[in-house]
């Protein structure tokens, strides 16, 4: 199934190559975490993850077309 | 002295004229450092208790550190301090930008500023000629125009100008100082203090580089960061810190309708994505940073917003936009715009208009006194011509000129309830219902409210790698209020009084250990982080004394109320600390720190340890006399 992530880093960037969204080709019974690994995304930079609006665990289980919205923790502003 | 100081400080006192310079030992740099530590010393020092702060009694301090203007990321940096008009607290606020290491480069390590002028007034300083020069034709003109008069005055281009706006002569509590139009020393009220001098600006000028003890250390370490921006700052770049608004709404903790609410449903609208793709023109930078993460932006009609102030930065669309419900981000562009025009701290005026907005919708406010205006939640235009109002002091403006505290006593029937202040200083854009701790330091900052000596909790939750020098190597929770987090706090919040000592950038992702040996690099001392660590403990320790001088006592470390309130809906839903818990945390905290645990008062033995017993025997001068 393809998958669609936005990563949203506030100090460096999340996904690797710099990269601020992508689509992933995953096989069925991927979760979240899965697709965060695809997409390079080190999981001690993740700090809220939201599929539909709706925020999700990590071993929360996609489906055809979903978007992950990735957020890492905030520091300073 | 260490390398990276001029060993000069210049005095210049606007009643009699005097102008001198005092050459400080190299103990006492090594003691007080810089920025805020030299603030805190001189204001201990040489105010006496009780004076007003709008009066000519006041000092207003430009300290740099040692890193000031030297060729490393992160080090365009300086601090500013006076006795607050804000709270009546000791104030400080640091900025980026030029202007610090043009003033390092023309041979001063700071600038204190006492008296008043007999008319408005400019100092003007090229390296060693330094005037006090006529302002009378800058007065009441914005700041784009001074700044142009006063560059073509002095004939070179060159010239760094700092100065106050209309909002600083008309005494507006929060009127803030700029430099180069675009960086803001923006809170506790610095540019109220410096118009109630007469004094529009100083421009300075200088042409002797900064001396460092190891030159090709100083450039590895440079080329360090120029290298590696890319991987540990690239979002910085991308989106400085605007990149802030959507993952704070997603955590349920963004400021809205005056922190009534965590989750903006304008969130996306005003966001540093949004920004980036309709009205960024370009990025903006200071002294040396290859990051350039400041935000320059451009508006067609109705806004027309005006490129050469550049543009938001998180805590501004927050406050100009979430705090007052406004989704529009042209309108925040055009209130950010104004704020850097007139020179008004963006924080202090958004939460102040949010909160006039809040009376306004509750009935406490009128339409008449409003002057007909609707000032709902969201109402863009509003909001962007209250800005004017407040800094010419016009209408509403009047009453919020004094600084949300005051007008809510002012107003009345409940309006303090409504007020988001610690100190009498508005809360910046980070809400204690999603960071605990944060909000522990708000009370017990010594400047009030502030975010930038502060920790953020939510950066804990996952990586701890910053804390590993202090001996904290596991993730702890964003709402843990243990003694633990308070130790933390503690550490934190002397870390980054420190930077505000040595002048290097947050932003700008130093590791402490690379942070020590930039100084080790520039100074030539053999420094340590524990070393470091007790010079931020110092400045700390001095600021809080001056505060308990004035007065001040352990009750004013109070959060406001609106914060032990859980919002009804978002990611946080249903979660606030209880003041309870504060209280203890905070009164763990004075342990940790050698404070009295019921009366917050540095034991003799934390003063005898920070080198600083004569702060110790001022205060019992005052508080203890007679008894
Ligand atoms: S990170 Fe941003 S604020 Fe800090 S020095 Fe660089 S450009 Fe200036």
């Amino acid at each position: 199934m393809r998958i669609k992530i936005k990563a949203f880093g506030t100090t460096y960037h999340l996904m690797r190559g710099g990269r601020e969204s992508g689509e992933f080709e995953l096989p069925p019974d991927a979760t979240v975490e899965d697709a965060l690994q695809v997409a390079g995304i080190d999981l001690q930079d993740v700090w809220i993850t939201s599929v539909g609006g709706q925020q999700v665990k990590l071993d929360h289980l996609l489906k055809e077309g979903d978007e992950i919205l990735v957020f890492s923790p905030v520091g300073g502003g | 002295m260490g390398k990276g100081y001029t060993g000069r400080i210049l005095r210049v006192n606007l009643s009699n004229g005097n102008i001198s310079v005092e050459t400080p030992s190299d103990t006492w740099y090594r003691t007080y450092f810089g920025g805020t530590g030299t603030i805190a010393y001189y204001l201990m020092k040489e105010l006496e208790p009780g004076i007003d702060p709008l009066g000519p009694e006041n000092k207003l301090i430009f300290a740099t550190g040692p890193v000031t203007g030297v060729p490393i990321a992160g080090s365009g940096r300086n601090s500013v301090g006076g006795k607050s008009p804000l709270t009546g607290a000791i104030g400080f606020t640091e900025a980026g930008g030029f202007w610090g290491p043009e003033l390092k480069r023309a041979g001063y390590d700071a600038l204190i500023i006492e008296g008043k002028a007999s008319k408005p007034s400019y100092i003007s300083i090229i390296d060693d000629k330094v005037e006090i020069r006529d302002a009378s034709q800058y007065w009441g003109k914005l700041a784009g125009d001074v700044e142009d008069g006063i560059k073509a005055e002095l004939g070179d281009k060159g010239t760094r100008v700092t100065q106050c706006g209309i909002a600083g002569e008309n005494l507006v509590r929060f009127a803030c100082i700029t430099n180069d139009l675009t960086h803001f020393y923006g809170r506790t009220g610095m540019g109220a203090v410096m118009g109630s001098k007469n004094l529009r600006a100083v421009a300075v000028r200088g042409h002797t580089p900064v001396e460092v003890a190891d030159k090709a250390k100083v450039s590895e370490i440079a080329k360090f960061m120029v290298e590696k921006w890319p991987e540990i700052a690239g979002g910085m770049h991308e989106y400085g810190t605007t990149g802030t608004i959507v993952n704070l709404n997603a955590a349920g903790g963004l400021p809205t309708r005056n922190f009534t609410q965590g989750v903006f449903e304008g969130a996306e609208d005003i966001s540093g994505q949004t920004m980036n793709k309709t009205i960024l023109i370009d990025r903006d930078s200071c002294f040396a940073c290859p990051i350039q993460c400041k935000r320059v932006v451009k508006t067609g009609a109705p806004y027309n917003v005006d490129p050469k102030y550049g543009g938001p930065e998180y805590e501004t669309l927050g406050s100009l936009g979430s705090t007052c419900g406004v989704k529009d981000l042209e309108a925040v562009c055009k209130g950010n715009e104004l704020v850097a025009a007139y020179v008004l701290d963006s924080i202090s005026t958004g939460v102040t208009i949010g909160f006039a907005m809040e009376c306004y919708e509750k009935g406490l406010l009128t339409k008449e006194q409003t002057g007909g205006v609707d000032l709902k939640f969201g109402n863009g235009p509003a909001m962007v011509d209250l800005i004017t109002k407040i800094a010419k002091r016009e209408g509403l403006g009047a009453l919020l000129a004094e600084g949300s505290a005051r007008a809510a006593a002012k107003i009345g029937n409940g309006a303090e309830k409504l007020n988001v202040t610690v100190k009498g200083q508005e809360a910046p854009m980070h809400d204690p219902r999603l960071k605990m701790g944060l909000g522990v330091g708000y009370m017990l900052s010594p400047t009030g409210a502030d975010h930038c000596h502060n920790i953020h909790d939510t950066g804990y939750e996952k990586r701890v790698d910053g804390l590993g020098p202090w001996g904290f190597v596991e993730t702890i929770k964003a709402t843990d209020l243990s003694t633990k987090k308070m130790a933390i706090l503690k550490v934190g919040t002397e870390w980054k009084i420190f930077d505000n000592c040595a002048q290097l950038c947050q932003f700008v992702p130093w590791s402490p250990d690379q942070v020590v040996d930039i100084v080790k690099a520039v100074t030539g001392w053999n420094t340590s982080v524990y070393e470091l660590t007790k010079v931020g403990e110092r400045a700390y320790n001095l600021a809080r004394l001056f505060n308990l001088r004035e007065g001040f006592t352990e009750r004013d470390d109070a959060l406001t109320k609106k914060f032990f309130t859980p919002f009804k809906e978002g990611a946080i839903a249903g979660v606030a600390p209880t003041p309870q818990e504060v209280d203890r945390a905070k009164r763990d905290f004075y342990e940790l720190a050698g404070w009295d645990r019921w009366t917050g008062v540095p034991k003799r033995w934390k003063l005898e340890e920070l080198n600083i017993g004569w702060a110790g025997d001022e205060y019992d001068r005052v508080n203890c006399a007679g008894g």
